[in-house]
């Protein structure tokens, strides 16, 4: 199925200013709650203080009685989820699963969980009426530790639970919802072949995605039944799918426009206000609005999984892996979202091996179900395995990179799941990082240097685009992927490519749901891929359409017509060598530009536009590797990153610098997860930091400027060669950082995050023998 | 005769069977021949899966062919964030 994938470029890999530049850094640019409208009320959420909790009745008597106060919901106002399944963001979900984040529905399983919600004529006095809710509970042991969890006399979050994935089926409910186990090869072989094994259990904490701004919508309904919502999200379609499967009302009612959002990272893949609002907006007759605060974000939104990974490597003297075997227990929170898949399936998907086994159980817990957090599943066991290949190839006494050079997997060769790779770049960015200044630049006492690299699937999945062309011959287009990472930049490099016209005279729009065709989520590393494959076959339709245009004016058939340049030329016409001049009437009779037949446009057809669909199945992997060089102060712990370099396999890169912000973007949160960024709950099951005071997030002053290099191998099954970009780079930081603060302060911490205090207590130990 | 491997999930109703060898051309034949071969699988445990047609995965194959030579992976559907 490899196609002919284009090479040379006249737009795509250029780096134009982004459109929606000027109206982010003037403040023009409207976020969720930014939208106020005529006749607006406020809702708030009432919310669990106990993590674990039967609520036994809730009371809104007293609440009714504040003047002002005009509606009020628990999850009586929702149907029962039942076993319905309903499509999510990217796969399959239970309703069950999610209906109960939105609003809790006879049990918390969490502090912080909604369990009622009222809307008021202002903030503050919605915020006094949900302190008057009166919600009478049952509290119930709760349980936070994973380990603990999974025992067998546990105590239960849900009796309905039963572990998939275990033969034969279980009997009794456990706090187990999905065990998994792939295996290929035959491990104890593997491992009797090695000459070094080298076998560590690394711990990755539950983590926030930490984007910027809170979640928050606006909801309108009207007579009709419409619903009409406006929020911050990485899908207007998911939000539309999910909201009428929450409420249990029609999909057709919907219109969702998406604001522009201030980062997501997989956290804005569900819904959590919307449902609540759409209620609250029906019961009042009134339009609601819904901000959640930072501690809201925190408490009751989904954050990273946090995981135990025992990783066990096999290795000959001379560097060849002969097993890898890796065993991950994964914190999930209240509710699954199987977030364990990737970790299992992927986690040495970089390495050519054999003999491979990886299993994993997810383990649920009364803190907030976690969610999506780029390249989810992934990080947390890629930690273990490649800090373990780092220490096996320095006992190896072999450079790192030169070990995973020696076992890369490339073309060819097969993942442990069974799926052969197609062409890929992951021996491209060993040798690029190899030959990068920074791999060689001379360290100082008391600094240490890591690598890591890491492999992400990448989706395609379903997209429309729809573009028009105005009278003047300017060219909109209209997709439904909320712009996260530039996306309205790339659609419009593809369509200027395909059309032959300059990028500044496209304008792309990122529309509601009932003025584009369906599109999944901005996730997944797809909307280059998928977006914009719709917006090549939007753009490649219409080129046949100005072509037909132009044969009909010319009286010829359309094969007698090229699209070159931005204009129709008629291949026997007069005129050809002139057809680059600007002015019209020394170009020929036989072309037309785009502008021309936008004139002509109603004598011959009607309006220029086109619209395209498609289910993208040309996805393919992304490869990145990352170099950490740290220092650790010795006195108080503190770790200062002095150079950091990221090397991805970004397929062809259709706005660079776009690419580059992707990386460092990455980098930057990984950094945090690694050093800082934990949920730390007390012996009450509340999280303790729900604030970026007290949850360390880095800030630019923290960090060094970040280089990039960007691998293009192009994507054989894309015509452009684009690959995913987003995901990968969350995972190679934390094992490069980890090593690199490892080697630079003399420890071999295994715990994340390497915080200030456990790192002092590291060296202390290190120091005086103990450790 | 195209060639499959069957999931971590799938095996547990084939008796760990993993790899498997079908007649089939489209994979609602493939499904159909699936669902005969092993009693205990039902469409439902099918359909949670992607499958990967020659490396290229596919998350709704519902109209896809492929060839004898075709090696078909059936794999858990993965979400990114």
């Amino acid at each position: 199925m490899n196609m002919n994938v284009k090479t040379e470029f006249k737009y795509v890999g250029t780096r134009p200013i982004r459109p929606d530049g000027p109206d982010k850094v003037t403040g023009r640019a409207r976020y969720g709650a930014d939208l106020n409208v005529q006749g607006m009320i406020y809702g708030h959420i009432v919310r669990s203080p106990h993590a674990h909790a039967k609520i036994k009745s809730i009371d809104f008597s007293a609440a009714c009685k504040l003047p002002g106060v005009l509606a009020t919901m628990s999850a009586d106002d929702l149907p029962e989820p039942g076993d319905r399944k309903i499509p999510g963001g990217e796969v399959e979900m239970a309703l069950k699963t999610f209906s109960p984040v939105v609003m809790a529905r006879k049990k918390v399983l969490y502090h912080g969980q909604a369990v009622a919600a009222v809307a008021a004529t202002s903030p503050e006095l919605a915020a006094e009426a949900a302190r008057l809710v009166k919600v009478e509970y049952e509290v119930l042991p709760h349980i936070m530790d994973m380990h603990a969890a999974a025992r067998a006399d546990a105590p239960l979050l849900h009796d309905d639970v039963y572990t998939q994935g275990v033969d034969p089926a279980p009997t009794t409910p456990s706090n187990i919802p999905t065990q998994i186990e792939i295996s290929t090869g035959d491990i104890s072989k593997g491992f009797a072949e090695a000459d070094l094994v080298v076998e560590r259990t690394y711990f990755v904490p539950m983590c926030h995605q930490g984007y910027i701004e809170p979640h928050a919508c606006v909801v309108q309904t009207d007579e009709n039944g419409k619903v009409d919502i406006w929020c911050s999200t990485q899908g207007a379609f998911m939000v539309r799918t999910l909201t009428a499967a929450v409420t249990g009302i029609d999909i057709g009612r919907f219109k969702v426009t998406a604001s522009e959002i201030g980062g997501g990272f997989g956290g804005k893949t569900t819904v959590y206000l919307e449902p609540v609002a759409v209620v609250l907006s029906l019961k009042s007759g009134r339009p609601v609005k819904m901000v959640m605060s930072r501690d809201d974000v925190f408490r009751a939104t989904g954050p990273a999984a946090a995981a135990e990974t025992r990783v066990k490597i096999g290795v000959t003297r001379d560097g060849r892996i002969t097993a890898i075997e890796t065993d991950i227990l994964m914190d999930c929170g209240a509710y699954t979202s199987h977030p364990i898949m990737a970790g299992v399936l992927f986690n040495s998907a970089c390495y050519r091996c054999e003999n491979v086994r990886s299993f994993g159980r997810e383990v649920l817990t009364n803190k907030p179900r976690v969610y999506a957090y780029r390249a989810p599943g992934i990080p947390q066991p890629v930690v273990a395995v490649e800090c373990v290949v780092n220490e096996i190839a320095e006992r190896l006494n072999m450079d790192p990179i030169d070990f995973r050079l020696l076992n890369a997997v490339d073309e060819g060769d097969v993942m442990a799941i069974g799926i052969p790779f197609q062409a890929i770049g992951l021996k491209q960015v060993l040798q690029e990082a190899k030959a990068h200044p920074h791999y060689t630049a001379e360290l100082k006492a008391g600094q240490g240097r890591g690598v890591a690299v890491a492999f992400w699937i990448n989706a395609g999945m379903q997209s429309s685009a729809t573009i028009n062309v105005s009278e003047d011959g300017s060219v909109n287009i209209l997709t439904g992927n909320p712009d996260i990472g530039g996306s309205r930049a790339s659609m419009a490099l593809m369509a200027a490519e395909v059309l032959g016209i300059p990028v500044e005279t496209i304008r792309p729009s990122v529309v509601d749901t009932d003025s584009v065709g369906f599109c999944d989520v901005t996730g997944g590393s797809r909307t280059t891929l998928a977006t914009g494959g719709a917006v090549i076959k939007a753009a490649e339709t219409l080129v046949k359409e100005l072509r037909k245009r132009a044969a009909a004016i010319w009286s010829l058939d359309i094969e007698e017509v090229d699209w070159t340049g931005g204009m129709a030329v008629a291949k026997s016409g007069t005129g050809l060598e002139n057809m680059n001049r600007e002015d019209a009437a020394t170009r020929g009779d036989k072309t037309l530009t785009l502008a021309d037949l936008a004139a002509r446009a109603g004598a011959t057809g009607g309006p220029l536009c086109a619209v395209a669909s498609h289910n993208a199945h040309n996805a393919a992997p992304s490869f990145a590797l990352n170099i950490c060089d740290a220092q650790v102060d010795r006195e108080t712990g503190k770790v200062d990153i002095l150079r950091y370099t990221c090397v991805q396999d970004a397929g062809k890169a259709i706005h660079p610098a776009y690419v580059e912000g992707q990386m460092q973007g990455g980098a930057v949160q990984g950094i945090g997860w690694a050093l800082n960024e934990e949920y730390i709950f007390n012996e009450q099951g509340r999280l303790d930091n729900p604030g970026f005071l007290d949850y360390r997030i880095p800030v630019a002053s923290d960090l060094p400027m970040i280089d990039t290099v960007i691998v293009e191998v192009p994507n054989p099954l894309h015509p452009y060669g684009v690959r995913g970009v987003g995901e990968v780079p969350i995972a190679p930081p934390m094992p490069a950082v980890v090593t690199a603060v490892n080697r630079a302060a003399g420890t071999r911490l295994c715990h994340l995050p390497l915080s200030p205090p456990k790192l002092l207590a590291a060296i202390e130990a290190a120091e005086s023998g103990t450790a | 005769m195209a060639r499959v491997i069957l999931s971590a999930d799938m095996q547990r109703y084939t008796d760990g069977i993993r790899e498997i060898t079908v007649s089939a051309g489209k994979y609602r034949d493939l499904v159909t021949e699936l669902l005969q071969r092993f009693p205990g699988m039902n469409e439902a445990i099918v359909a949670k899966h992607a499958l990967a047609i020659d490396g290229i995965i596919i998350q709704t194959p519902l109209l896809e062919t492929f060839g004898e030579d075709s090696e078909l992976v059936f794999v858990a559907r993965i979400a990114g964030g």
